[in-house]
């Protein structure tokens, strides 16, 4: 077993790839020298920074084949440990080009083309980049059609802004697949990964499909062939949430919790979809062609003609109403806010009013722009142009989130004072060198005549910032493995003091094990205008 | 005759699958290249041609008398540079040539589209 190394910011292709210093640059020549000089088994680290234009892995010559026992492992090393002079940070593979534009694909086009490869593991990689042109064009990976049995994998990776983020693969686990047009296609096995905001098919004709949410697609699973298993799903937003397509064919959904589709289920004629053990709510119709305990909590509109066909077994359908679901506050604030994209631009805020134009008309209107955003947080905007396209000054925000989110309310005399009136954040970096410690203190209120809300004092938190490294597996000598990163608040203080009186909070952490940047955090958890957190007197040493 | 919402539906919905499974065919050409690959008796050509420090993958022949197939791969590169000197050539884009096992298909050649200084920008989160 031998180990490669590739390197975008500070290998070479006319390296041999063996070692850190002899890197080689690009995932293309890596294949076509783990093919030449390696063996099943063998490992390629692959350093942060961005990877352009298409690997090919494809058939004799272009890369290596594994064995069940030994397969070829692909390893992003988002937190520097492999490559430790590196800045920790996304692996990213992208179809883009240096202007962030994805690439024009007229036909069927990949960042990954693994056809014909044999047992190859890919870890800690995100692609993107392949959303220009046909809707079915673009793809992260694409294997060849005998590839769900041929154990190429996906671990902990993310496929984003693609049209279709990948397509016959034996497996693809710990994975995100975010803003595609199809999710994955034709799968073999799909475990515990997150599928959002993919407009079509999230999963389409992946045979099994255990542990995964899936939120927004026209038909969350659709499943294609006979046996089907799908277990233990979270199905949000889709206009059918599960359907089972071939005639005759039967497909296993137990356990699933479905939320806010149109459709629960659907099928062809005279197939069998085994619903036992879920749970439904905020569906429109439970649908077609199912059987088997269904447990509905509300919110529905139940169509038992339809449900009960005569053209479809449902002898041992029982359906019966179930306890709701409720969601806290906080959990669903923690959906807006962990859906705000990272936009890849620079100048974000506005300010005051918009002028559009009507479409039909070309009449002008201007309009009041939302003082706040869907946090709460202050919102500027200014005229209306794409944040994500650097062609033009971009002065407004995307949807419905501010991206900036830090205000100091005022100083005097040298000392500075910022409040929060309201649930909010306030942020201030920190940078914190190797083996450095932090310590942070300040002065903290809440100012409230609501009784209740102060229930919710301030905290102070001292957290690593949203833009360090992601997670990676630590994976050598294991199987399955586990993040190593991902720890985000180091250290909690919450205030204890009566209303509008300061107490002084310490949040400390480290020695760190590498150069980092944290943050320090006022968070105001109190809502309203009548209470108001403030800081003050901060030291940070 | 109208027609229910459910019927509309219905319809809506197998016209879309009907779309969607006939556009997800396999592309012809990756459909062709795997009855090579596949094939028992298939030939493989490598045309791997030294530029300076750099050996480039100009691209591949394969073919296969059973299935009387021959296709050749043409690929095309971008240059990388950093602080303007070369470290690696980026795949953009692979051109397929087919015809019969006998049929003469020209050699592929390194193809450099252009040059683009790498992206030392290290995204985070």
């Amino acid at each position: 077993m031998a180990i490669w190394y590739v390197s975008v910011t500070t290998g070479n292709d006319s390296n041999d790839a063996t070692t850190i210093a002899n890197a080689c640059a690009s995932l293309t020549k890596a294949a076509e020298l783990v093919a030449a000089g390696g063996s099943a088994g063998d490992i390629i680290y692959i350093a942060p920074g961005t990877y352009r234009g298409q690997v090919d892995m494809n058939g004799a010559g272009d890369g290596l084949d594994g064995t069940a026992a030994a397969p070829v492992k692909w390893v992003g090393d988002p937190n520097s440990e492999i490559f430790t002079a590196i800045e920790p940070g996304i692996v990213r593979l992208t179809g883009t080009d240096e202007n962030e534009m994805p690439y024009q694909a007229t036909a069927t086009w990949m960042v990954l083309d693994i056809r014909n490869r044999d047992y190859n593991h890919f870890y800690n990689l995100s692609f993107d980049g392949t959303t220009y042109g046909n809707v079915h064009t673009g793809y992260c990976f694409y294997s060849s059609s005998d590839g769900m049995v041929t154990g190429v994998s996906f671990f902990n990776c993310i496929f984003q802004s693609s049209n279709i983020a990948g397509r016959y693969v034996e497996l693809v686990q710990n994975c995100v697949v975010i803003g595609c047009g199809y999710g994955l296609y034709q799968v073999g096995t799909v475990l515990n990964t997150v599928l959002i905001g993919n407009g079509l098919y999230p999963l389409f004709a992946c045979p099994t499909a255990h542990n995964n949410l899936i939120v927004g697609g026209a038909v969350g699973i659709w499943s294609a062939g006979n046996r089907g298993s799908y277990i233990n799903n979270t199905t949000v937003g889709c206009n059918i949430g599960h359907h089972v397509q071939n005639t005759g064919g039967k497909a296993t959904f137990w356990n699933s919790f479905m939320l806010g589709c149109n459709i629960a289920m659907k099928g062809q004629a005279n197939n069998y979809s085994h619903a036992t053990g879920s749970y439904y709510t905020g569906i429109a119709k439970l649908g077609q062609k199912g059987h088997h305990d269904i447990i509905h909590a509300g919110g529905a509109i139940y169509n038992g003609d339809t449900w009960n066909s005569s053209d479809h077994e449902n002898a041992d359908f029982i359906y019966r109403p179930a306890k709701v679901t409720l969601w806290g506050y906080n959990n669903i604030r923690d959906i807006a806010r962990n859906l705000k994209p990272t936009v890849l631009t620079d100048g974000l805020k506005g300010i005051g009013t918009a002028t559009y134009n009507y479409a039909d008309t070309g009449d002008e209107y201007t309009t009041a722009l939302a003082q706040y955003d869907i946090l709460g947080h202050p919102r500027d905007m200014g005229e209306p142009s794409s944040s994500h396209d650097k062609a033009y000054a971009s002065t407004r925000d995307a949807g419905c989130w501010e991206y900036s989110n830090v205000y100091i309310s005022s100083s005097a005399a040298g000392q500075v004072t910022m409040s929060i009136e309201g649930e909010g954040q306030f942020a201030i970096p920190i940078a914190v060198a190797s083996g450095s410690s932090i310590t942070a203190s300040a002065d903290i209120k809440l100012k409230t005549t609501n009784a209740l809300a102060s229930l919710l004092k301030p905290q102070f938190i001292l957290r690593q910032r949203s833009t360090e490294p992601s997670s990676s597996y630590s994976f050598i000598g294991e199987t399955y493995a586990y993040p190593s990163g991902a720890i985000l608040e180091l250290d909690t203080a919450t205030s204890t003091a009566a209303s509008d009186v300061y107490s002084n909070l310490t949040i400390k952490a480290g020695p760190m094990k590498r150069d980092t940047i944290l943050e320090a955090v006022l968070y105001s958890r109190t809502t309203g205008s009548a209470s108001t957190s403030s800081m003050s007197n901060i030291v940070i040493q | 005759m109208g027609y229910t919402v459910e019927q509309l539906e219905d319809m809506l919905f197998n016209a879309q699958a009907s779309e969607s499974i006939q556009n997800m065919e396999e592309p012809a050409h990756f459909v062709y290249e795997t009855a090579i690959s596949d094939a028992s008796d298939i030939e493989v050509t490598q045309y791997r041609i030294t530029s300076g420090d750099f050996t480039i993958n100009a691209g591949k022949r394969i073919k296969s008398n059973s299935e009387n197939k021959h296709l050749v791969k043409q690929k095309y590169y971008i240059r990388e540079t950093r602080n303007g000197e070369t470290v690696a050539h980026s795949l953009q884009n692979t051109v397929y040539h087919t015809g019969s096992y006998s049929d003469n298909i020209s050699n592929p050649t390194i193809q450099i589209l252009r040059t683009r200084e790498i992206d030392m920008k290290i995204l985070k989160g």
